[in-house]
């Protein structure tokens, strides 16, 4: 993942692909894309140049929509966070749909326990408890893997299914709010505050992007990040060179989940003030995207969320100006990941014959 | 747990494998050819959508099942062209193909409202309990349960299944040995993806829900899981299949269960997830046949 080269400045560094070859290639995948979705909207009858203007103007005309667009970019870049940094180790993290829904889990039930606690207090609380259950729960299928040699990738999908199921037990079972499809309220104190009135952007921003700052130190100026990295790179070397393998394993996991558990809490602390169902858009999915389109680079995760989360808002005013569903937008992600894969812009590097 | 219970939770268990049981085949037999499948829950999704479309546009459910063959080579054809010929990664792609559930938003709710009927096999059926519980079932379920012997004959007793499982043990000695590794993993991975199509379209075919959201749920993944609890076999892929069958047909007795009837239905919903974990645990000492993922160049071939 190093793209390293002496004598950079320290942001190129941080935004440097190993392969510039590679971004060329992307703008090509795009344009591709673009190409192949405008002939699919046409075929359906409707003027292509017009979605095209809808699905931008929906997701940056203005403010409002611009920080609709910043906040879905959120649990996408947390949820990004949380596939780039176990791939990166060549784990695949298929899991933070449910780690994320654990997260929502620990922090709803930690907000409707307490007694009523300030702000400051409360809400570090409900956030600290969310990223110990995502970790928790993203480390049980590391530990799954290196006790039992577990496959992660079906581990961490059925899992997913239980941690929905279990949030949803949160909802009709523990803390039913009448017939509506949530939990009682979260105390008004642990709601994030809002920073920028004008976008409806609240503090759950600036928490991502701290965040992913501490997912770019740990991986790049680290010492457990130059071991999550090695291990992508060769594991049988990295355990000849006394790594311990196993236990880096269980801890990539673990920070994988932390991610995707911070993203569940600051959505039920966020504008639902609750545990919703369906509160999560497949973010979970979608962030493996996500982390593919940023190539797997901390620094390179929020762009790529803000990419993904325009095509997300802005295709929402989709029906309301031409006749196309909002879920054209999934399509045009689809397509456009597809384009990558097939131009090899994403491509990790192969460890001969290890497949688990 | 007196016998009805018992039988009605195993009948139900092997209709509600008939999905699981196709796929896990299909499933079976790419990854002999050392292509591991993850999209097996994106084709899956996509035999459902064509069999509900079929059916709602007034066609039989016959019409619907097969029309999903077709549908499943082309997709086969699709994934093969990433895979084989792009040597895209196999893992990432598959599970961005399995994503592609993410298109069922658009395709959503297409109702439907028949579902195959049981067929009572003559004189078999009236055997006390093994009749109740294997002989009244959907012809679907008939057909998997023969395509069990059948998938394993291919992989085993013929030229063809000796030549895909060195495709997927030792590509470079197949090539050798002057055979075409991309020809022979093409041709796995479209029958592969015919049999999970199939699948796919029979979850409609036995269910009367029609197609909704994610109505797969899953059971890609869960096929995925069968087919390294049943270690590349299909006899033993068939008692993984129907492990994960009763463990789902349980949560509609289990108000009948005594004690256990007080359990929210969300623990029994998620009783066939966990029962996938452990068999993934249990299954420890599987091993995938070896060059399983691993994308080939033929020899010569500058990519």
């Amino acid at each position: 993942m190093s793209g390293d080269a002496p004598g950079r400045g320290l942001l190129t560094r941080a935004l440097s692909t190993p392969d510039p070859r590679a971004l060329a290639t992307g703008v090509m995948a795009l344009l591709g894309t673009i190409v192949v979705v405008s002939l699919m909207v046409a075929a359906l009858g409707e003027d292509p140049f017009a979605a095209i203007r809808t699905i931008i103007e929906g997701s940056f005309g203005d403010t409002t929509a611009f920080g609709q667009t910043l906040m879905v970019a959120v649990p996408l870049a947390l949820c990004g966070a949380a596939a780039a940094i176990p791939f990166t180790a060549r784990l695949w993290n298929v899991g933070a749909e449910g780690q994320m829904h654990i997260g929502a889990f620990a922090a709803v039930a930690v907000a409707l326990t307490l007694p009523a606690l300030p702000g400051p207090v409360f809400i570090p609380l409900i956030l600290l408890g969310a990223i110990v259950a995502g970790a928790l729960w993203a480390g049980l299928a590391g530990v799954l893997k290196t006790a039992f040699g577990a496959n992660e990738v079906i581990v961490t999908l059925m899992l997913n299914f239980v941690a929905i199921l279990i949030a949803t037990y949160a909802i009709t079972g523990i803390w039913p709010q009448g017939v509506a499809p949530s939990t009682e309220q979260v105390p008004d104190s642990t709601v994030l505050p809002v920073v920028w009135s004008g976008a409806n952007v609240s503090l759950a921003l600036p928490i991502a992007l701290a965040a992913l700052v501490a997912a770019w130190v740990l991986m790049s100026r680290t010492g457990l990040g130059l071991q999550i990295r090695s291990i992508g790179l060769n594991p049988f070397a990295s355990l000849m060179n006394g790594m311990r393998v196993q236990t880096v394993t269980v801890a990539t996991f673990a920070i994988a989940g932390t991610f995707a558990g911070l993203a569940g809490a600051m959505e039920v602390i966020g504008e639902n003030k609750a545990l919703v169902t369906n509160f999560s858009a497949n973010y979970g999915y979608l962030g493996i995207a996500v982390a593919l389109v940023a190539r797997l680079a901390p620094a390179w995760i929020f762009p790529s969320a803000v990419l993904f989360a325009a095509l997300q808002v802005g295709s929402q005013s989709l029906p309301a100006s031409t006749g196309i569903p909002t879920s054209f937008g999934q399509i045009i992600i689809a397509a456009f990941v597809l384009g990558l894969l097939g131009a090899r812009v994403i491509r990790l590097r192969y460890a001969e014959g290890a497949v688990q | 747990m007196n016998s009805t219970i018992v039988i009605s939770v195993f009948a139900t268990g092997i209709a509600l494998m008939t999905p699981v049981l196709w796929a896990a085949l299909g499933e079976a037999i790419a990854e002999r050819a050392g292509v591991l499948n993850i999209g097996i829950e994106g084709v899956m999704l996509f035999g459902a959508l064509v069999c509900a479309w079929a059916i709602r546009e007034g066609a039989g459910i016959w019409t619907g099942l097969l029309l999903a063959i077709p549908v499943g080579a082309v997709l086969g054809l699709a994934l093969a062209y990433l895979w084989v010929s792009r040597g895209a990664d196999q893992i990432v792609s598959g599970i961005i193909g399995a994503t592609s559930l993410l298109f069922d938003e658009f395709l959503k709710g297409v109702g439907v409202v028949t579902s195959l009927d049981e067929i009572s096999i003559p004189l078999l059926s009236d055997i006390p309990w093994i009749g109740e519980i294997v002989f009244q079932q959907p012809s679907v379920t008939y057909l998997a349960l023969l395509a069990a012997p059948l998938v394993f004959l291919l992989l085993n007793r013929t030229w063809f299944g000796l030549y895909i499982r060195s495709a997927g043990e030792k590509p470079r000695a197949t090539e050798t040995a002057g055979l075409s590794v991309p020809a022979l993993r093409y041709t796995a991975v479209v029958v592969s993806c015919v049999l999970i199509c199939f699948g796919g379209a029979s979850l409609i075919a036995i269910t009367s829900g029609g197609f909704v959201t994610n109505v797969t749920a899953g059971q890609g993944f869960v096929a995925l899981a069968i087919v390294v609890l049943g270690r590349w076999n299909p006899f033993l892929i068939v008692g993984g299949a129907l492990l994960f069958g009763v463990s789902q047909a349980l949560q509609f007795q289990a108000q009948s269960l005594g004690f256990l009837s007080s359990l929210p239905p969300e623990a029994w919903l998620s009783l066939p997830y966990l029962v996938t974990i452990v068999a993934v645990v249990v299954a420890k000492s599987s091993r995938y046949p070896n060059a399983c993922g691993v994308p080939f160049t033929p020899a010569g071939a500058a990519r």
